[in-house]
């Protein structure tokens, strides 16, 4: 976001103009389009989350079987004509685990990602903002949260609460709070030193309007990035769990539950844990990508 | 599996009593002399009971823990690889009054680690450290028949039972029954006495050597009483180090690429890799472990026997779960104890699959498709095929339209549910190897820490007392079948197949002797490489 929207925002607040959909915030969607169109690997990333997003939404029309059809007749077969991607020690479809293992993934990682920023993003915008004991108790707080091992802590919880999909977003999500709470406060530092924040003061604009309408807007290009990155983070954590049969419960389809129960057969029937894996593999590559190229898309000092 | 018996009264001497049975009874011909030296570097699945040895005084501790003590301890009697019962510590024995008492002759000349006698006062002092536990020590239920013991003279050691019973086959195989430590290293070491083992046995443990879920390490007795065939002293091996190898497929490579000689679990899934396998022996008998789904009788749905029937019996289809799961190397088991168990009675015919007799099973019991039985089962992740037949047995249940949920969860918050608090409908394990039906009674009685089940059948209590009251080994094989039949009969115990177990070495360990989880020995053991 340009010095000039800043400013405008703060000029519409002045004139009390109010305009749906304004010109300004088509232009810089068009810019940020703009730059992330001539990155080719920001687009390949882009396509892979769409890919992915298509998959989860039509799974139930792209599968050819039921994720947990148990055929014990087809157990462990090759990939042929009627399991392209064979078939596991309960006779299952690979192929259509597979496409059901999406569902979990994308729900996870981007559930956990709205709890977090649902709970960081304020916190972070209130401690930024106002600073005081109030800021300091809390990032001190955060602080705790962040000493500890990532995969300790989601593993604590998880034990803790017990293993299910919701628990996994729960534990995820807690553990992603901290990141957005600091990210946004420190954002937040830089951003209420400009002059229209002053300005809103002067005003004697409501708290609550000058955070979210004025402080807000501003700090978003950080936040995107983050959380896109960090979704990736959570489908990886989510298919460890899985694998550590700490998340997903059998027999819901999920990539790393399926990767652990077949690497069993690994070295008798490869193809089964390679779909599990690549798939991780693909939808992780597609959010990096993607959340890489929206960082230097959001960044305006790379402005060329 | 043939098993010789005792005859009441009978003297037992083995008449080479100073040489240890393993060769007494085997020989060597296709072994050739053994070598002498070497470490032998195994793989246990996990860490030894955080590195304590209880002696069977305290609650139970895992497998490994038992197959790391037979090798510092010895006991009055053990098993051979035939799975009678031979001597130990003790040369040969007297049963006396048809089972009231027992009289031990024991071996002159054995030390323990720490240098001091092994005679019948420190097994005395054993046995009533036991007694004196009670329920505490929790093999105590196998011994609860005892009166009091002597020690008549320096090497002759009596216990006298309440009532005449049989003693041996629990004293032989149950877990270790009674293993002799060493008193004075007891009293010496305090509360940590559990930490410092000082047993008689092949091999010595050294607190100081062992790493935590990493490495245990037990060294050569100098000093063993035991002798082999030639009059060579044993053991052969001067080293054992157990490496903690949690994952089962990283233990198959250490094996394949010889990091590793011994690999103390195959995971039955892996036995057609470990088959082609160059320079690996396989081992493996008839499962004496069962694949057991508890089922809680203390609670809904459990504690009606149509369900129980229904969902543990026709409607489990057993015969469809060892062909895949276990890709056919398990038996379908109804009996409580499975084929390699002494006295194991075929009983599959009183449960064919039939999920129209389980429907109607149910439907009498008020259920149908407008009200479904629903349960948990809950299962951990130790052994991959947990979730597998679990998976498998839920696509069974909707065929009768029972909803089966399952739930993973770590062994130690598993064991919490079932153990300690059973808060559980159903849950999966494979429980226990067994060398007759009477080790499992732990769990027959009511009332008892270890009724996991929630049994509260005064028939099944009645014929197990009258096992242990009947000394003539014929006798008993007819009781253990009648206890088979009541166990089906009300299904009051669940076992869906037998739970194979599979080991495996390198082609170049020698000696060893697969006694299908009773025991893992290595005082025979040799390395044949240079």
């Amino acid at each position: 976001m340009t010095i000039a929207s800043r400013s405008l925002a703060a000029a519409q607040d002045v004139a009390a103009v109010d305009v749906t959909a304004p010109s300004h915030v088509r232009s810089t969607i068009r810019i940020i389009w703009r730059r992330l169109w001539r990155s080719k690997t920001a687009i390949g990333g882009l396509f892979l989350v769409c890919c992915l997003l298509a998959t989860a939404a039509l799974a139930d029309k792209l599968a050819p079987y039921s994720p947990y059809a148990v055929d014990v007749q087809a157990s462990l077969s090759l990939p042929s004509k009627a399991h392209p991607l064979g078939t596991d020690l309960l006779g299952r479809d690979v192929l259509s685990r597979v496409i059901h293992g999406s569902r979990i993934s994308l729900y996870v990682g981007f559930t956990s990602i709205l709890l977090a920023l649902f709970v960081g993003v304020p916190l972070g915008l209130t401690t930024g903002f106002y600073g005081g004991r109030f800021d300091l108790i809390a990032m001190r707080f955060m602080d705790v949260i962040l000493a500890f091992p990532f995969y300790l802590q989601a593993i604590v919880i998880m034990v803790i609460l017990g293993p299910s999909v919701n628990n996994v977003i729960l534990a995820l999500g807690i553990e992603r709070i901290p990141i957005f709470a600091r990210l946004v406060r420190g954002s937040v530092l830089s951003v209420r030193e400009n002059p229209y924040v002053e300005a809103t003061q002067a005003l004697a604009l409501s708290p609550l309007r000058v955070l979210f309408r004025h402080v807000l807007p501003n700090c978003m290009a950080p936040i995107i990035v983050a959380a896109t990155l960090a979704t990736a983070n959570a489908i990886i954590v989510e298919a460890t769990l899985s694998f550590l049969g700490l998340g997903t419960q059998p027999p819901t389809a999920s990539w790393g539950w399926d990767l652990k129960q077949n690497l069993t057969f690994l070295e008798m029937n490869a193809w089964i844990i390679l779909f599990p894996g690549l798939s991780i593999f693909l939808t992780v590559l597609g959010f990096n990508l993607l959340g890489d190229g929206l960082r230097d898309a959001l960044d305006p000092r790379l402005k060329q | 599996m043939k098993r010789r018996s005792f005859v009441a009264g009978m003297t037992a001497v083995a008449g080479l009593s100073a040489m240890p049975w393993r060769f007494t009874r085997l020989g060597y011909a296709d072994a050739g002399k053994p070598k002498l030296g070497g470490t032998l570097t195994v793989a246990y699945a996990s860490d030894i009971h955080a590195g304590r040895f209880s002696l069977n005084r305290e609650s139970p501790p895992g497998y490994e823990i038992f197959w790391v003590t037979n090798n510092i301890h010895n006991q009055l009697v053990t098993l051979s690889p035939n799975y009678d019962v031979v001597p130990d510590l003790a040369k040969s024995w007297e049963i006396i009054g048809n089972g009231k008492e027992y009289v031990f002759h024991l071996h002159e000349n054995v030390k323990f680690h720490d240098g001091t006698d092994c005679n019948a006062e420190a097994v005395k002092w054993n046995f009533d450290d036991m007694l004196q536990r009670g329920e505490k020590s929790w093999v105590y239920v196998y011994f609860n028949q005892m009166d009091h013991t002597e020690a008549v003279d320096t090497h002759t050691f009596k216990v006298v039972m309440k009532e005449p019973a049989t003693l041996l086959p629990a004293l032989a195989g149950y877990f270790g029954g009674v293993p002799i430590g060493s008193p004075t290293a007891v009293k010496k070491y305090g509360d940590a006495w559990n930490r410092h083992p000082v047993g008689t046995g092949p091999f010595t443990y050294d607190v100081n050597d062992y790493r935590p879920d990493e490495l245990i390490v037990l060294k050569k007795n100098p000093n063993y009483f035991k002798k082999d065939q030639w009059g060579n002293a044993l053991p052969y091996l001067d080293r054992i180090d157990i490496k903690v190898i949690k994952d089962a497929q990283a233990a198959l490579v250490a094996l394949r690429t010889g990091q590793i000689d011994f690999l103390q679990r195959v995971n039955p899934q892996h036995v057609p890799i470990v088959e082609k396998a160059k320079g690996v022996v396989l081992e493996t008998a008839p499962e004496r472990m069962p694949l057991v789904c508890f089922m809680n009788m203390r609670k809904p749905p459990f504690d009606d026997i149509r369900l129980r029937k229904a969902i543990g019996g026709y409607g489990l289809n057993r015969q469809e779960i060892a062909q895949t799961v276990f890709q056919g190397r398990a038996t379908p088991l109804v009996s409580i104890i499975p084929p390699g168990v002494q006295d194991y009675l075929d009983i599959n015919e009183m449960y064919p699959y039939d999920p129209d007799k389980a429907k109607a099973l149910l439907k009498e019991a008020g259920h149908d498709e407008n009200n479904p039985v629903e349960f948990e089962l809950i299962l951990n992740n130790d052994a991959p095929f947990f979730a597998d037949a679990a998976t498998l047995m839920k696509s069974q249940m909707e065929k009768i339209g029972v909803k089966m949920k399952l739930t993973m969860m770590d062994k130690p918050a598993w064991l919490d549910r079932f153990l300690n608090k059973y808060e559980y409908q159903m849950a999966m394990e494979d429980f226990g190897a067994l060398v007759d039906i009477n080790q499992r009674s732990v769990s027959f009685f009511k009332g008892v820490r270890s009724n996991y089940g929630g049994m509260d059948s005064p028939e099944i209590e009645e014929l197990t007392m009258k096992w242990r009251r009947t000394v003539d080994a014929d006798k008993r094989r007819e009781i253990t079948h009648d206890l088979q039949r009541a166990f089906a009969k009300d299904m009051l115990w669940c076992n869906i197949t037998g739970s194979p177990y599979f080991q495996a070495y390198r082609d170049h360990v020698k000696g060893y002797h697969f006694m299908n989880q009773l025991y893992v020995h290595w005082e025979t053991t040799w390395l044949d490489k240079a």
